[in-house]
């Protein structure tokens, strides 16, 4: 009796049929998958985390209090800064508070940030405690009264 | 059968292939470029946010706080706000008005005119935002959230709320603090009777005190009987009394005055506290009598004050998402469009204020809007 090898082309007519669906298959394979790796990218960049991370503490401190301690969880925005190489001493830096125009900026990344301000006329200090931010708010002229 | 040839192969390569591969990838790519780098908005938030603050700093327990309509208050500086971001930069805007119970405005920061486009208010067609939410929606709406059994006197508590100038919703929350709307509840018992001083129905009428005015039967058992079966009567006795209250000692009790009545408690923890109470919650403890003894409900006026709060305080209207448009006048005296802002919050609220020595009714209104956007930057 014949053997059979199923893995075995048996002629060169059958080849030219199946080459081309296999290839066929494979290419749309990576392109899906590719498109897949763009949109999970995208969802988690520097550039979606950036604007989340700035308006949610701008917000925070909007309804914050004065000698208010606020700690957020920032460990995606952590990982996604380490993710794109930021050093250590840049990753202390990677939300900065200026009292002076109430401004929140976050950068997560060597090419850029977001900023947004917040209302209440407060001084503002934050601080990183491993995976979390710390925000302490106090009254500015009390802050002013400290400092001389 | 031939199920593919060498022409069926190449098909399965045409441009047709690659141009529905362009169109799918370019599309999905576009559209998530466009998704996330999309603004997220948060200008309703820091509207309603902005609202809060404001209010919070000048509504104290449903009092408008000294100063404001003289205008020796600056608003800025008392509710911690960042002057150059609504003056200068443009980012957030508030205006507030204050009017007095005839409506009459007594007080507006802002003389720049406000504009609304009502969105999605969910209410009767077109009809002015006090008539919507009128006292009596106000309390029936309290009524089905927290006290169902209070549900056949909202009518009453609104007339009498209207007769007396006490607020409605401190109406229902004394209600429920004295009888929980029981009409036939009684704080009689064997060793507590009418002679002592029961009280009895939905606001809890003092029988000894009472009985014999306010057109109640002199009778002992008549009179109890008028208070349990007459509810309105018992609500409409219960805000006059409170009403009466206001102006116990004055409108305004010391130490010393506690100390020489009879009546009152001695306890010097407590004649402080109760020293303390101004407005509504000195009528309250009024109410509710100046004793600290074994029978005495020493935290009456706290407790009362809870249930209004929860109740929704003195809010008067609900949130509007709105768009509002603020014009000014320009050099010519011409009305031009200020700013627009696409997201503002309107509340409005009962307040009490102090004027020439007198406590008034009026309503505050606090229209605040944020336009601000978000900076993303570069670094080359």
């Amino acid at each position: 009796m014949e053997k059979i090898d199923i893995f075995r082309l048996n002629n060169k007519k059958s080849e030219s049929l199946i080459y081309p669906a296999v290839i066929f298959i494979i290419l749309n394979i990576l392109f899906f998958s590719i498109l897949l790796l763009f949109v999970f990218k995208s969802s988690s960049g520097a550039l979606v985390y950036e604007q989340v991370y700035a308006k949610q503490i701008a917000i925070i401190i909007d309804r914050a209090k004065p000698n208010m301690e606020i700690s957020i969880d920032f460990s995606e925005g952590i990982k996604i800064a380490k993710k794109n190489k930021l050093s250590e001493e840049q990753l202390k830096e990677i939300v900065k508070i200026n009292p002076e125009e109430n401004k929140v900026t976050v950068s997560l990344s060597h090419k850029g940030g977001y900023s947004f301000k917040y209302f209440p006329d407060y001084f503002v200090s934050s601080d990183f405690k491993e995976n979390q931010l710390i925000l302490n708010i106090k009254e500015k002229e009390v802050e002013n009264e400290n400092s001389e | 059968m031939r199920i593919l040839n060498k022409k069926g192969a190449e098909k399965l390569f045409s441009i047709w292939w690659f141009f529905v591969l362009a169109i799918v990838g370019g599309g999905i790519t576009i559209g998530v470029l466009m998704h996330y780098s999309a603004d997220i908005d948060v200008r309703y938030l820091e509207s309603d946010i902005l609202y809060d603050k404001i209010n919070d700093c000048l509504v104290n327990q449903g009092f408008l706080i000294n100063g404001l309509i003289t205008k020796t208050v600056d608003i800025f500086n008392k509710c911690n706000l960042e002057k150059s971001l609504f003056e200068e930069e443009g980012d957030f805007y508030f205006k507030i008005e204050i009017s007095d119970k005839d409506n009459k405005q007594i007080f507006s920061n802002d003389e720049k005119q406000v504009f609304t486009e009502e969105k999605d208010v969910g209410l009767t067609n077109g009809e002015e935002i006090d008539k919507k939410f009128s006292d009596l929606d106000r309390v029936k709406k309290a009524i089905k959230e927290k006290n169902s059994a209070c549900a056949p006197y909202a009518d009453r508590i609104v007339e009498s709320s209207n007769k007396y100038g006490i607020d409605s919703l401190l109406i229902l929350s004394l209600m429920m603090q004295e009888s929980n709307c029981k009409k036939d509840a009684s704080s009689e018992s064997q060793i507590f009777g009418f002679e002592q001083g029961a009280s009895y129905g939905l606001m809890q009428i003092n029988g000894k005190n009472e009985c014999g005015k306010h057109g109640l039967d002199s009778d002992k058992e008549k009179c109890k009987n008028e208070l349990f079966n007459n509810p309105e009567l018992n609500i409409e006795i219960g805000v006059k009394i409170l009403k009466s209250k206001y102006n116990d000692f004055g409108g305004k009790v010391t130490e010393e005055k506690l100390l020489s009545c009879e009546k009152c408690c001695h306890d010097s923890n407590y004649i402080k506290k109760y020293a303390s109470y101004t407005g509504d919650s000195l009528a309250l403890r009024g109410y509710n009598g100046w004793g600290c003894g074994k029978n005495a409900d020493t935290n009456f006026v706290e407790n009362v004050r809870g249930r209004y709060n929860e109740l929704g305080g003195s809010i008067l209207t609900s949130n509007f998402e709105t768009e509002c448009k603020i014009q000014e006048e320009n050099e010519d005296g011409e009305k031009i469009e200020a700013k627009y802002f696409p997201k503002c919050t309107i509340k409005e609220e009962n307040i009490l204020y102090y004027e020439s020595n007198e406590i008034k009714k009026g309503v505050i209104k606090i229209i605040t809007a944020s336009n601000q956007e978000g900076e993303k930057f570069m670094i080359k």
